[in-house]
């Protein structure tokens, strides 16, 4: 079906305030946060669930593609339309339905940006636990599409555990409720597998979230190093002395220089690592827990340590974490972040390997990384209009997958698949395995029209 | 040669004859709601599972996979059973790596082995589940029905550990999904979508889970209540509390009874972590239910402790010595609400004359029923079952019965009211089982 | 103009630098209410990428959505990892746009007059009468000019502000400083009495105050409507009055005034330079000393504390909260120094306003000609305000000053002031 009847059919099953399909617009619809862009046929922002059946509906009945995005921040290319087709966006779809904090769930439609949440929550001394550094701009569709981490989900786990029941839109635009308010409903666990599943198995047009009661007490260290081993050799000791604190970051030399140029945060512009560490929970014990940690940093040749007196000095550490990857965006114009992840013993070794990738390309690497649970973030800077560099960046960043793979780890650990690591998937999975899952998504697009060419390679042969 | 001799002499080419079970009266002991099997194999490694898959595909047979069968009276009544297939050889502990947290086990090794294993040496580690059946069951078990038990509160269930699996899927593959890692989300979550499918995607073979260090000290507090108001009061404060118990279970009296205390109403909590904390909170949680009307408190620790969760976790494993087959139900509702269901219950249960128990975990909205009466002598059992399953739907739940003679499943579906995700459900094992290999009948909506 | 390109190559830079991370999105008043990407700074800034390389045609749609979109507040600049300023971009395709389709002819006659001093007081003693003749109450009830309601708009000075203060004025005893004081067009016609605190304040503080009567407009309203040629005027006029090194400081009290004077000018005459505008090196060399010396005047005081003379403690306690304009808090970073001197003055309860660097939804023109993304935007911040109970809502920007008075629910009989007026009454209390 040619565009221009495309949008006409949408204007009337939605009404045209809600399609959008101009030059311009088609243009801003055509990239997210990734390097790729690809043009949507047209555009629309439906507000509730009932337009969105519409129009999934209609792309059924008409052998047109879907593609559902939020803020489109994700990092893999999972929000473009490399096929054309309808861009579902969501953020019109941003209401709360329902607090309940006798239950201690939410009830949220997918646009409603995830800082937004938890500053709600806030104001009734309630928490969403993940909070990945998107967070004030990305939506929480977008979140459980990309089964989003963040610095604690050391401790509390990752988006999928906390989301525990939805609506669907399937595709055909059947409407179905799965999990819910309470635990354990009978079933498969179809939360547990739509939670990172990109878009490609279905449209979420409700969420179900775990809240929880704001902790007691919180303790945030920033420990200064001037070793990575140093730094790596502590977060081992920590957890092997039998504390797992709710975050355990670091960041290496390079980014310690870009965040203290751009923010002048009092960084040490030549220490070699610096570990965020904090402990959370029930203020007994906390000072005896700090101080065990701070004896475990001296006995691995701390340069510093400082402990957060308040929330604006803990929000000041925090804020050079969270503007590490923007702060070293600076040195460049361009950075790809990997998202590789290896058990975390392997992290040092797995560094070497990166930063010997990142000479072998001739390309700056910064590291960010949650030394906790072993999930890397080297920053590969380079200048996307150089098209020697760009090549070079996509070839040093399968290696540093293939890296992690060979470590016993995994390609991604938060940004998902998308486009950007199809071709890692046989790094970890064996022609069998995405046989399987191949299986999966027949089961829920025998058409292949949810975001096609993502996520699997297989589907992206036949998108 | 007969069909049973065919079938005998193609397992014994797969697992040896050693392990290929055929004499009637032994296959008795593996029959599934009723369901006699014609053979029960026994494979020595993952690559002879799949073989058993493959064989199964290509002559059209069912297979049933089990550990050591704490929960086969669960599910419901199968369409055909042609070959029990048990896991118990695939026993071994694949990887320890203390360093990283993180374990790999074969399904068939059970999970008391496991934790004695953890906790030996240096600070000992522990696996944070703990389902009924504390001595038999198996991780495979466990991980396929998704058991837990009361320190899930703190602690979650499978979906909140397991790092990774190893699979065999319906038509023989064998897959592995996630690995060692805290993080994953490198395709679907397999991992997460094979827990809790009661062997119907798949024979889980192997996983891999991420441990917690042992708690530097415990304590147990139980207080004991007369009026069922008061104790929802209670709960309530303590679970929208800062406190961080690792189980608030809520055991009614013929429940406590059973236990060996005198109580109305009995709330027990289990406090784990750092000295100070489990100081702090059992004086807190002491005082607290003091106020809101407590008749008695008392603390429990060291084996007194052990033993107590230990006769909580198996209480469907005595009341089955009692009553056997027993009726062992699970309702499942909104976490609030526990109290309101409770005491429903409790007054269905007069009402009909059935004699039952009653345990909650009351910050998790898990709620089990144990009938303490032989089945086959109790009227009415099917439409009380349905009474029960009505009130848990009206808070927004469900109810499923994990353990019930046949002929009460012949009358009602164990697993509770149909959702509108029984589409979903339904498409994904016709693709991921279209032969109808694995169990068939025995999960939601018959699939 | 001979350079056909959207962009100066220093500018064209920045979409570069864009790694569309989309950040900047928390940061951006217009997406919070539209929700759409062309509302959002990264996509103007892929937007001036396609355009700059040819890929996009500058249609009517894409000037609207440059415009109506977009309030320059610079949240997005302030808060970019990457550094990218968007505000250069979005400025320039506003010009390209401006060349392109034209401007109002409202707005065009309306800056003509700003940029021309002896035009604008003759029409505003002309509007002053015509309103006293022909207004009334009932009838600018009834008139909205966009979003603001005409009857809540200030009066007009009776005479200009600059025609009230003679050009010089000096303290009792040595002066301790010397300064220049931009008093901008707000204060000039609508803020007399902003600019009269100023004064007193400064004089009080033993710092010679020199008020020059030729200055004029500073050019940024003009410039950011894309008008750049005619913003010129303004910019050439306010250099040779105001870069001078024999002062100690130009204060100002206007946020976009001392935004464009200390942050924008020397980008844009380097900008228009390359451009192709005839603009010399002594011009550049002025505005890098003008943006030396601009300090807005809750700086100049904070930072001269000790000047203040000792105010009467007791007395009964105003409950005051404060607003930071965009063009303060985003660009210059000065978020800490109007709070100290409010904070300072005995008679004052200062409470934090709730999102007290949101904007306030004015954007100057915007307000009149984007009415509806500007009043929910003005909505959230009236809300937030409310909700401190405060008798008196302190900030340094006319504009905000404007938009927010002409919310405020006139029940709460709450009052706007600069933080410098409160002072000046404290000061002057016996």
């Amino acid at each position: 079906m040619e565009k221009e009847k495309i949008v006409h059919e949408l204007n009337r099953l939605i009404g045209n305030e809600k399609v959008l399909g101009s030059d311009m617009q088609i243009t801003l619809y055509e990239y997210d946060a990734y390097l790729l862009r690809a043009k949507p046929d047209c555009i629309v922002l439906p507000t509730t669930t009932e337009d969105v059946s519409k129009v999934v509906k209609f792309a059924h009945d008409n052998g047109i593609r879907v593609v559902a995005r939020g803020a489109g921040t994700n990092l893999t290319g999972g929000s473009v339309c490399l096929h054309g087709g309808i861009a579902i966006v969501t953020t019109k779809m941003n209401q709360i339905l329902d607090l309940d904090i006798e239950n201690q769930r939410i009830v949220v439609q997918p646009g409603l940006i995830t800082l937004n949440l938890k500053n709600f929550l806030a104001r009734h001394g309630y928490l969403y636990q993940p909070d990945p550094a998107s967070e004030k701009s990305s939506t929480l569709g977008g979140n459980v599409g990309e089964n989003a981490g963040g610095p604690h989900c050391l401790k509390y786990g990752v988006t999928s555990n906390h989301v525990l029941g939805g609506e669907l839109v399937l595709f055909d635009g059947e409407v179905i409720q799965f999990g819910g308010k309470a635990l354990d409903n009978p079933g498969y666990d179809l939360s547990g597998v739509l939670s990172g599943s990109e878009g490609t198995l279905g449209i979420m047009t409700k969420l179900v979230l775990r809240i929880v009661p704001k902790a007691e007490a919180v303790k945030t260290m920033m420990c200064i190093f001037n070793t990575i081993k140093d730094g790596s050799d502590t977060v081992s000791a920590i957890i092997a002395d039998g504390m797992i604190p709710a975050t355990l970051e670091m960041m290496d030399n390079l980014t310690i220089k870009a965040v203290e140029e751009a923010y002048n945060a009092g960084l040490p512009k030549d220490a070699a690592a610096l570990l965020i560490i904090e402990l959370d929970g029930l203020k007994d014990g906390m000072e005896r827990l700090a101080e065990h940690i701070q004896n475990i940093c001296k006995k691995h040749n701390v340069r510093e340590i400082r402990v957060a007196k308040d929330e604006a000095e803990r929000a000041k550490i925090w804020a050079a974490r969270k503007g590490a990857f923007g702060a070293v965006g600076r040195l460049r114009p361009n950075y790809l972040v990997n998202d590789g992840t290896v058990p975390r013993t392997k992290l040092p070794e797995t560094l070497d390997k990166v930063i010997k990738i990142g000479q072998k390309y001739n390309l700056p690497i910064a590291n960010v990384f949650h030394a906790g649970d072993g999930n890397l973030h080297p920053l590969v800077l380079f200048d996307e209009r150089d098209k020697d560099e760009l090549g070079r960046v996509h070839k040093a960043a399968t290696e540093i997958m293939q890296a992690c793979a060979d470590m016993g780890g995994t390609i991604s650990g938060e940004h998902g698949i998308g486009v950007e690591k199809l071709h890692g998937m046989s790094f970890i999975f064996s022609a069998k395995d995405m046989a399987a899952m191949n299986r999966v998504k027949a089961a829920f697009d025998p058409a292949n029209r949810y975001n096609p060419g993502k996520l699997l390679p297989e589907l992206q042969k036949t998108a | 040669m007969s069909n049973l001799d065919q079938l005998g002499s193609a397992l014994k080419e797969i697992v040896g004859e050693a392990n290929v079970v055929q004499n009637p009266d032994q296959l008795k002991a593996y029959a599934v709601d009723g369901l006699v099997p014609k053979a029960v194999v026994s494979p020595g490694s993952v690559e002879e599972v799949s073989k058993v898959l493959i064989y199964a595909n290509a002559e059209k047979l069912t297979v049933v996979p089990r550990g050591n069968g704490s929960m086969m009276a669960s599910g419901g009544i199968p369409k055909k059973v042609d070959i029990v297939l048990s896991l118990l050889r695939l026993n071994r502990i694949v990887d320890y790596d203390v360093a990283n947290l993180s374990l790999s086990v074969q399904a068939g090794i059970t999970l008391a082995e496991v934790q004695k294993k953890l906790a030996s040496g240096g600070k000992g580690n522990f696996l944070p589940l703990d389902p009924p059946h504390t001595e038999k069951a198996t991780i495979g078990g466990i991980i396929a029905t998704n058991a837990s038990g009361p320190k899930r509160y703190l602690y979650g269930t499978a979906r909140d550990l397991l790092l990774g699996l190893k699979v065999v899927s319906p038509n023989g593959d064998i897959v592995s999904f996630g690995g060692k890692t805290m993080k994953n989300v490198s395709g679907y979550d397999m991992t997460k979508l094979m827990i809790g499918t009661w062997g119907g995607l798949g024979i889980i073979t192997e996983i891999t889970t991420k441990l917690l260090p042992l708690p530097e000290a415990s304590a147990t507090l139980l207080a004991s209540f007369n009026n069922l108001a008061a104790v929802g009061l209670f709960v309530r404060k303590i679970v929208h509390s800062v406190l961080l118990p690792s189980a608030v279970d809520l055991i009614n009296e013929k429940a406590a009874e059973r236990l060996g205390e005198k109580s109305k109403y009995l709330l027990a909590f289990s406090l784990e972590g750092v000295v100070e904390a489990v100081d702090r909170q059992v004086a807190e949680i002491s005082d607290s239910a003091k106020k809101e009307g407590a008749v008695a408190v008392k603390v429990l620790k060291g084996a007194e402790e052990q033993n107590f969760w230990i006769r909580v976790r198996d209480f469907s494993e005595a009341v089955a010595k009692e009553f056997a087959p027993p009726v062992v139900l699970k309702s499942n509702f909104v976490i609030s609400k526990h109290t309101e269901l409770l005491g429903t219950y409790e007054k269905m249960a007069q009402a009909a004359g059935i004699n039952a128990a009653f345990m909650v975990h009351a910050g998790n909205g898990i709620l089990y029923t144990y009938i303490l009466e032989k089945a086959e002598k109790t009227g009415g059992l099917a439409e009380f079952i349905g009474k029960l399953t009505a009130e848990a739907v009206k808070y927004e739940g469900n109810l499923v019965v994990e353990s019930c003679p046949r002929e009460i499943k012949e009358k009602i579906s164990v697993w509770g009211q149909q959702r509108s995700d029984q589409v979903v459900m339904r498409r994904l094992k016709e693709k991921m089982d279209p032969q109808g290999v694995l169990n068939p009948g025995r999960f939601v909506g018959g699939i | 103009m001979n350079d056909k390109s959207v962009f100066s190559e220093n500018t064209k830079e920045n979409i570069y630098h864009c790694i569309k991370c989309g950040l900047c999105m928390a940061h951006c008043p217009v997406y919070k209410e539209l929700l759409v990407e062309s509302a959002t700074p990264r996509g103007k800034v892929q937007l001036s990428r396609q355009l700059s390389e040819g890929n996009l045609e500058l249609s009517e749609e894409v000037k609207n959505a440059f415009f109506s979109t977009c309030l320059l507040c610079g949240g997005c600049v302030a808060n970019c990892p990457s550094g990218v300023h968007g505000d250069h971009l979005y400025a320039g395709v506003r010009w390209r746009a401006v060349q392109r389709y034209g401007m109002d002819w409202k707005k065009k006659v309306m800056f003509q007059l700003m940029a021309t001093p002896w035009m604008m007081s003759t029409s505003t003693w002309f509007g002053k009468w015509a309103r006293k003749m022909f207004g009334g109450p009932w009838i600018e009830s009834k008139l909205n000019a966009g979003a603001l309601n005409v009857a809540r708009i200030p009066a007009m000075n009776e005479k200009p502000f600059s025609q009230m203060v003679p050009e010089v004025v000096k303290p009792e005893g040595k002066a301790k400083a010397k300064v220049l004081y931009f008093h901008g067009c707000a204060t000039n016609y609508l803020y007399g009495n902003i600019g009269l605190a100023v004064v007193d304040v400064l004089k009080k503080m033993g710092v010679e105050v020199i008020i020059p009567k030729d200055q004029t407009c500073c050019g940024m309203p003009i410039f950011m409507s894309g008008d750049r040629e005619a913003s010129l005027q303004g910019i050439r006029e306010t250099l040779k009055v105001f870069a001078r090194e024999d002062v100690d400081a130009v204060v100002c009290d206007c946020a976009t005034c001392s935004d464009g004077l200390k942050q924008e000018y020397t980008h844009l005459l380097q900008d228009l330079r390359e451009l192709g505008e005839n603009v010399k090196d002594e011009e550049i060399k002025a505005a890098e000393l003008l943006g030396k010396k601009v300090k807005d005047i809750t700086v100049f005081i904070d930072e001269h504390k000790a000047w203040i003379p000792t105010m009467k403690a007791g007395g009964q306690k105003m409950r005051v909260t404060y607003h930071d304009p965009c063009h303060l808090i985003n660009g210059q970073k000065i978020s800490a120094q109007p709070r100290n001197i409010l904070k300072a003055i005995p008679g004052v309860e200062y409470v934090e306003l709730p999102g007290a660097n949101d904007c306030c939804g004015g954007g100057g023109s915007f307000q009149v000609e984007h009415a509806a993304t500007s009043s929910k935007i003005t909505k959230r911040k009236v809300d937030n305000i409310h909700s401190t109970k405060a008798q008196v809502l302190a900030t340094c920007c006319p504009g905000c000053n404007l938009t927010i008075s002409n919310h405020l629910d006139p029940e709460q009989k709450m009052k706007v002031m600069h933080p410098v007026q409160l002072l000046q009454i404290a000061l002057n209390e016996k």
